[in-house]
């Protein structure tokens, strides 16, 4: 009788000692999805802005450069607020809740950057920037491709 | 003399052992299912983001234009990377010099990529390492090589850029591939 009562009773420990293990795993599981599902959502965000045509290094006729920003647009864009001025009938729909920001370190720019996109989710908790390295194609004095990166922040 | 009643000893061991190999079944069970959820941890993401990085990254170093005394307006892959591969080439003899710095392999080397991988990858602790090879000329390669100043990543899990060939005149292409690790 004895025995089989330390029997059930370690049974019983290893399911309970199962549950709590399952339900902290499960825990921490959803929380690493949340936050890749974060992480693509910023990569997707990134994708969209280095083939906006709005942004892209266009050259005429033929195919816009890769990874390469133009500057005169960006400036354009952020001194105008167009991003935020067609928030609703266009651009939330490519960017949902995000802030976009794009810095120049090569020649060293304004450390504050070129913010384009700025709309964080009200009473979002969290926030997940990625990074993204870029051309920065300056035409003025004279052509030159300055380096730098775009950072996407995304909110949940 | 005491008698022993054997079959019911027997019996009682039995229901014992097969308490055991109950438990026994279960930890097993779970040791499966730690292993399971261990092992298929997927990190697919991460490995998107970091090709995706190191392409955009030698993409973007190879067409900067240097702000360089010496060197301005040149562009970093096609003039300076061409020089660097000349220089070595016919014993050290280079037509550019970007700061003072008469030879273009060392400069890009030690002053010109870090300054720009450091800036971005370095402050992001992402570690690293960069190599330009000249197709086909093993004795010089490689032309120049940086690493982050956590190290390189050799030894370790890590993504590359495709390997960007620039014709620079020689008739074998210069080879740029940067590698980003954890």
């Amino acid at each position: 009788m004895t025995e089989t009562i330390a029997v059930l009773f370690i049974f019983f420990i290893l399911v309970v000692f199962g549950i709590v293990f399952y339900a902290r795993y499960h825990k921490i599981s959803s929380q690493e999805k949340q936050d890749q599902d974060l992480v693509q959502k910023a990569i997707d965000i990134t994708t969209k802005v280095l083939v906006l045509p709005e942004l892209e290094c266009s050259q005429g006729q033929s195919e816009a450069q890769k990874y390469c920003l133009d500057l005169t647009k960006l400036r354009l864009i952020e001194e105008k607020g167009l991003f935020q001025q067609h928030l609703e009938e266009y651009y939330f729909n490519l960017f949902s809740y995000s802030t976009i920001t794009v810095y120049q370190t090569y020649p060293l720019g304004d450390p504050d950057g070129w913010t384009i996109y700025n709309f964080p989710k009200p009473g979002g908790k969290n926030k997940e920037p990625t990074f993204f390295i870029v051309s920065l194609r300056d035409d003025f004095p004279k052509r030159s491709y300055n380096y730098g990166y775009i950072k996407v922040e995304v909110y949940s | 003399m005491k008698v022993i009643p054997v079959r019911s000893w027997n019996k009682k061991g039995q229901m014992e052992m097969v308490g055991l190999v109950v438990i026994v079944v279960l930890l097993t069970l779970g040791m499966l299912f730690l292993a399971k959820f261990a092992l298929n941890r997927s990190e697919s993401t991460t490995v998107i983001t970091r090709s995706g990085l190191a392409s955009s990254t030698v993409t973007a170093i190879l067409k900067t234009t240097v702000s360089s005394s010496g060197c301005e307006g040149l562009e970093l892959g096609q003039v300076l990377l061409e020089d660097c591969a000349k220089g070595k080439i016919f014993l050290d003899n280079y037509d550019q010099q970007c700061e003072g710095i008469a030879n273009t392999c060392a400069y890009l080397e030690e002053k010109l990529i870090p300054q720009l991988l450091e800036g971005t990858l370095g402050a992001w602790n992402k570690r690293y390492h960069l190599i330009t090879n000249l197709r086909g000329r093993e004795d010089l390669n490689p032309l120049i090589k940086v690493s982050s100043m956590l190290g390189d990543c050799v030894d370790r899990e890590r993504d590359a850029s495709v390997p960007h060939p620039l014709d620079v005149g020689l008739g074998t292409p210069v080879e740029t591939t940067l590698f980003i690790c954890e």
